[in-house]
């Protein structure tokens, strides 16, 4: 075999692989892990139990499958520079809390909600899923920015209907300190955190 | 003094009705306001017609908070039109519009159109506190960040303002307990009055007979009320500037059902009174009654279910009604045809008992 015979060789290999990975997803890629993060959340969202219960439930679940970090740093932009480390820390911390019940509180709005599945496209260690929320009377577009972590692939945005949740956040965020300082910002979320962890 | 003390006692206790009307009026007059403003049974829930085009989670969620305050209904756009505009069985009606669902998960503000009766007063006041109320609460559930993702806009269904002043509330219905205080009293005691004062019997074997002097002396209270209730509605008109609808002729018309109704009232309550002592306790158990259960005083909204029941059999609810429709609906003389027939129908009921007893009782004296 020829030098060029062999390169030939190899790249129809790995051009064949990357095929067998778009046609048929890994099992831990984004798309089955999205999927497995949303088939948990309607099984517990469909399940016995009261608001609180599944809303705790619903929590542990999307703990493992969203990175609240990195959401946080798209939300919060140029205003976490020259934060301390305190700052920063206290600032994801209370993200965290505050985008997991967003979400969780949302998806909760749908009583028995039916997930449908497109298709997951790969960029290095990006990727994006595409879902749909179906109810009897229409359909809800929610697609998932998902990157590459040791962890395994874990959503760092979420668009409902085209619009980001994370760019949403950014926009209260931008308003609010327009109007007033970062430690305001921080006393806010708290009390949403703890106003919510009081009202369950 | 001693002897002057036992005679009025005397004449007081001799008149066995009006000593059981100066206790009763009282008893019956504070167990209706009590009832009316203090009852325990929370009566029938707020009505709240809702036209849900969206059909997404959000709408469904909005929907069972509103079901916690209030009888919720969903309807088509015109069955909620009708509730509102033409039957007035719901201050307001709440149009859910398409794509809510879907503005309101991307956080968007979404705008909310309310179909209103403005005449409904403190009812649609009510539905606009549960309204924020709802937002309040789907907020909290959905985003805890963002509270503010629905805005209102208002479209009145019965006439031209968004909003009615406290006194166009207020002013109509005690502009009516005037009248209908001073033609019942007036009314009652001129008939007898006569009696009193020897003049009946002179009266009676005028030529024309006992009727024509019962319609005489109805004519001329009528004239009187009439009068009566013009002026004043005129003076809340120019004082604080309460409407008298967009046809003045359809005021008109109501007001001479009105004054009608009222007069035949007041035959009815010198037919029922033996003496002139008893025309006051009675007129004032009618005057207090009718008032209240009119709505002359506060929106029968308000009431016990037992008391709405009640409401249409006195025909203050209908002059009221007719009231509510001129001056806070802007609406015309095809309106008052139900009223105005009801007044009518009321006061000759009223006005052939009211003869009918007050010829029995005087006629042969």
């Amino acid at each position: 075999m020829t030098r060029a015979a062999r390169f030939g060789a190899v790249l129809l290999l790995v051009v064949a692989g990357r095929a067998t990975a778009t046609d048929a997803p890994a099992a831990n890629g984004p798309l089955a892990v999205t999927r497995q993060a949303l088939e948990q959340s309607n099984a517990i969202v469909r399940g016995s139990g009261d608001r609180q219960q599944k809303l705790l439930a619903l929590r542990d679940v999307l703990r493992d499958f969203l990175d609240t970090e990195a959401l946080a740093r798209l939300a919060a932009g140029k205003h976490l520079e020259g934060r301390t480390p305190e700052e920063t820390a206290e600032f994801l911390r209370l993200f965290r809390e505050l985008f997991i019940r967003t979400y969780v509180q949302r998806l909760l709005l749908f009583d028995a909600p039916d997930f449908t599945y497109g298709e997951e496209r790969v960029t290095g260690d990006t990727a994006t899923v595409g879902t749909e929320i179906v109810t009897p009377r229409d359909r809800f577009a929610v697609d998932y920015t998902l990157r590459h972590t040791e962890s395994g692939w874990r959503a760092t945005d979420i668009l409902v209907e085209q619009v980001s949740l994370a760019q949403n956040f950014r926009a209260q965020f931008d308003t609010a300190l327009a109007k007033s300082s970062f430690q305001d910002l921080l006393e806010l979320l708290r009390k949403k955190v703890d106003g919510a962890a009081a009202a369950g | 003094m001693l002897a002057v003390f036992r005679k009025d006692l005397r004449i007081f206790v001799r008149d066995r009705w009006a000593m059981l009307f100066a206790i009763l009026v009282p008893v019956l007059v504070v167990t209706i306001i009590a009832e009316a403003l203090f009852h325990s049974d929370s009566g029938p829930r707020l009505l709240v017609p809702v036209v849900n085009e969206d059909g997404g989670p959000v709408a469904s969620t909005f929907m069972k908070l509103l079901g916690e305050h209030a009888e919720v209904r969903e309807v088509s756009r015109d069955e909620a039109e009708n509730l509102v505009r033409d039957a007035n069985k719901a201050a307001a009606a709440i149009v859910f519009p398409p794509r809510l669902s879907k503005q309101y998960l991307q956080g968007r503000s979404t705008e909310i159109e309310l179909l209103t009766d403005p005449a409904a007063g403190s009812d649609l006041e009510a539905i606009k506190v549960l309204l924020l109320l709802m937002d309040k609460d789907a907020a909290a559930l959905a985003d805890p960040f963002s509270e503010e993702k629905i805005t209102l806009r208002e479209r009145n269904l019965t006439g031209n303002r968004l909003s009615i002043t406290a006194f166009e509330q207020n002013v109509p219905g005690f502009s009516l307990m005037f009248v209908l205080m001073a033609v019942i009293f007036g009314t009652a005691m001129s008939m007898h009055d006569e009696r009193d004062w020897g003049t009946l019997p002179r009266l009676l074997v005028a030529p024309g007979g006992f009727t024509r002097l019962l319609l005489g002396k109805f004519g001329a209270r009528f004239v009187v009320g009439l009068v009566q209730m013009v002026c004043l509605f005129l003076w809340g008109h120019w004082m604080f500037r309460v409407s008298l609808g967009s046809s003045p002729w359809a005021f008109l018309v109501l007001a001479l059902a009105v004054v009608f109704a009222t007069v035949a009232a007041g035959m009815l309550v010198a037919g029922l009174a033996g003496t002139r002592e008893q025309t006051l306790p009675l007129g004032l158990t009618f005057v207090m009654t009718f008032s209240a259960l009119g709505g002359l005083w506060w929106p029968q909204s308000i009431q016990p279910a037992w008391m709405s029941r009640l409401s249409p059999a006195f025909f203050t609810s209908w002059a009221m009604q007719g009231l509510n429709d001129l001056v806070l609906r802007d609406r015309g003389m095809e309106a008052m045809t139900l009223p105005v027939s009801v007044l009518l129908a009321h006061g000759m009921a009223a006005l052939a008992l009211g003869f009918l007893l007050f010829r029995q009782r005087h006629s042969a004296r």
